[in-house]
């Protein structure tokens, strides 16, 4: 399968330059700067090769967050009234805050899109060892990341053998104990195996740190690619505060 | 190789579960170790590699002492499940992580791992995630993570459980091939008997038991005395029942 | 952005702490278990019509002690790395609140239930309530921080304290009822 640009790109120098990116973002009030910041995550997606599809679906969820929010984020009480409808009033700052949050959320979104397309996720945490992160996070991270598939399928099987006894059907407190005892038996059968994995690691010489076998290698393409980010970011953080 | 002298041990607030073990395998052999469920072969196991600490006796392998819970490169362990052992993204990194510990270069390590995976037949497996592989490929797998260390001694834990006749083969074929010493705990006396030369029965905590595999597994009243079952292939066949 | 900055200073230095807390020898427990709490709070609960999903701090708290920290901080990194729950911005602002509200409950589950580790009963109710108050210190912090960020945001901070208030009756009671059950099969992980 062919490989989108973005893959290309060394992980350290890709995780310090879209989080730089990110922070710039979140640092923008101003419509100019936020409007700047969308269009540039909105190159970035293009350019980088990201799916946009993919893109969408993530932006999803936060969206219909929004949009469950928005109601109340319009109600919101204000200085300057724009609308006075029969039962309600319409606040500039209330629209403000609603399109603030919306170019801001998408913007970062399609960022961190872009930071993990495709990703190799024990490389990207190689990467963040390599920046600075502590070993033992790291170390946590990734134990942390190979189990919570594992219980997730657990978790499935476990609630399927419910569902066939039907508990579906059940509503309030008689559903709450069974779900409590579903969780009690994951957090059971974890906290054994936590055992069991903690032995296994030892038994192979781990002494609370992760080493990696890969080398980075960054490429002066690299380079490029990372300072074109941060003077977008640097231009960002300027156009918020001279504009 | 290994040897064990003199071994008891209870769990807080249990019976003794192993009383006055005393055992010696020899370099190159496979030995057996049968008994009953409950009558104390994981926690001999989880003794000789440091997981357990002995409370009577001691265990030495290749004249070094077993330490609670320090890393000896010269005995590994095989679990159960093979989810307790396979814990990183891909199986280069699970095979990778033993020889990372103890300190090999990283430009040996892409050599240490191919040769662990060829020797278990599975080169393929490399680039894969332990969540995309079968039972069978994830105990091969979990092998390989043993054989990359280069140990002396392999203590097996039930290797065939939940395995199809092709993968029991597979295992079946791998152990044959390998020439460590092997101590290997199973309620499957078939697979037994086409590994192993020699078998230790144990029950009540105690060795009741030790000789060639065939001959006292050929012993029915021993057999059922620990509750076990004479193995059907040495039952002599009175009438053809295979046509 | 100075609150979202801030929430990233005090989750380094409680993550400092945390990790300063957890042996070595410890993490892959700390790791296994915190991936189990965060597969469990995926759990839906049927609250009449409607359905929810707790934060299981309370919990986490209780059975890890300080070590929750980097499960905690774990937790909701992959929950914005693989599910795309709350962004990278505000996530140091929520890891600062669910650290601080889980050391509350941890110290404060410790102190009451010291020399009484035989009373299961007692344990968990404590347990239970030690847990909504946790809830209800996160909720009334993060409604503060919105409060703070400015007037604009009173409206949603008045929301969101609602649906934790009954959020945080529903975990106090769930907590409560897997402490009890916990005590009778497994005591070392909630005594040790």
């Amino acid at each position: 399968m062919k490989k989108a640009p973005i893959q290309f790109w060394d992980y350290r120098w890709k995780l310090v330059s879209l989080v730089i990116l990110i922070f710039a973002i979140a640092y923008t009030g101003k419509p100019a700067a936020m409007i700047s910041g969308l269009a540039f995550s909105l190159l970035l997606t293009f350019f980088t090769g990201t799916n946009p599809g993919e893109a969408v679906k993530n932006l999803k969820t936060p969206l219909y967050l929004l949009l469950f929010m928005s109601p109340f984020i319009i109600l919101t009480p204000g200085r300057e009234l724009l609308w006075q409808l029969p039962v309600v009033k319409i606040y500039r700052e209330s629209l403000d805050l609603l399109f603030t949050i919306l170019l801001k959320s998408t913007s970062i979104i399609l960022i961190f899109n872009a930071l993990l397309y495709k990703a190799d996720l024990t490389r990207l945490m190689q990467a963040m060892k390599t920046v600075g992160i502590p070993g033992k996070l790291i170390s946590i991270l990734i134990s942390t990341y190979r189990y919570i598939f594992l219980y997730r399928k657990d978790l499935v099987k476990l609630s399927i053998a419910a569902k066939l006894r039907a508990h579906s059907k059940r509503r309030g407190f008689s559903h709450l104990l069974t779900s409590a005892d579903i969780m009690l038996t994951l957090l059971v059968r974890s906290y054994e195996q936590s055992e069991r994995v903690q032995a296994a690691m030892v038994m192979r010489g781990y002494r609370g740190e992760f080493y990696f076998a890969e080398k980075f290698k960054s490429k002066f393409s690299d380079k490029i690619i990372s300072l074109v980010v941060l003077m977008a970011a640097t231009g960002i953080i300027l156009m918020e505060n001279l504009c | 190789m290994l040897n064990i002298d003199n071994i008891s041990f209870a769990y807080p607030g249990g019976n003794p579960i192993l009383k006055e073990i005393n055992l010696t395998l020899v370099k190159g052999e496979n030995t057996a170790l049968v008994g009953p469920n409950g009558s104390g072969k994981t926690t001999l196991f989880l003794l000789c590699c440091g997981i357990l600490k002995e409370q009577a006796g001691k265990i030495e392998v290749d004249g070094k002492f077993i330490q609670h819970k320090k890393f000896n490169s010269k005995i590994s362990y095989l679990f159960q499940s093979p989810d307790d052992q396979l814990f990183s993204s891909t199986i280069f990194d699970d095979v990778a992580f033993g020889p990372l510990n103890m300190g090999v270069e990283k430009k040996d390590i892409h050599g240490i791992v191919r040769e662990a995976l060829k020797r278990v037949n599975s080169e393929k497996l490399s680039d894969k995630s332990s969540f995309h592989l079968s039972g069978g490929e994830k105990r091969i797998a979990a092998i390989a993570s043993l054989l990359s260390m280069n140990p002396e001694v392999l203590l097996f834990d039930e290797p065939t459980a939940n395995l199809d006749s092709r993968n029991k083969r597979k295992v079946i074929e791998l152990i044959q091939c390998m020439d460590e010493t092997l101590f290997i705990s199973s309620h499957d006396l078939e697979f037994l008997l086409e590994t192993c030369g020699r078998v230790i029965v144990i029950d009540e905590g105690r060795i009741v038991a030790d000789g060639p595999i065939r001959e006292i597994m050929s012993d029915e009243e021993l057999m059922k005395r620990h509750g076990l079952e004479k193995p059907h292939s040495l039952i002599p066949h009175q009438e053809r029942h295979h046509y | 952005m100075s609150i979202c900055l801030a929430g990233y200073v005090g989750t380094v230095a409680l993550t400092a702490l945390g990790l300063k807390k957890t042996e070595q020898e410890n993490i892959p427990a700390v790791a296994v278990m915190g991936a189990a709490f965060f597969t469990a709070s995926l759990i839906h609960f049927r609250i009449g019509v409607t359905s929810v999903h707790l934060t299981l701090l309370g919990l986490t708290a209780i059975i890890l002690g300080v070590k929750a920290i980097p499960a905690i901080l774990a937790g909701l990194f992959f929950q914005a790395v693989l599910f795309q729950h709350g962004g990278i911005s505000t996530l140091g602002v929520n890891a600062m609140i669910m650290m601080t509200s889980a050391l509350f409950c941890h110290y404060s589950f410790t102190l009451l239930i010291k020399g009484k580790h035989n009373k299961s009963l007692y344990i968990s109710f404590v347990a239970g309530g030690v847990t909504l108050l946790t809830v209800l210190l996160a909720t009334v912090m993060t409604s503060s921080l919105l409060i703070l960020s400015g007037d604009e945001f009173k409206g949603l901070a008045l929301l969101f304290s609602v649906s934790n208030g009954t959020l945080a009756l529903i975990e106090g009671v769930l907590t409560g009822i897997i402490i009890n059950r916990l005590l009778k099969i497994k005591p070392e992980m909630v005594l040790s």
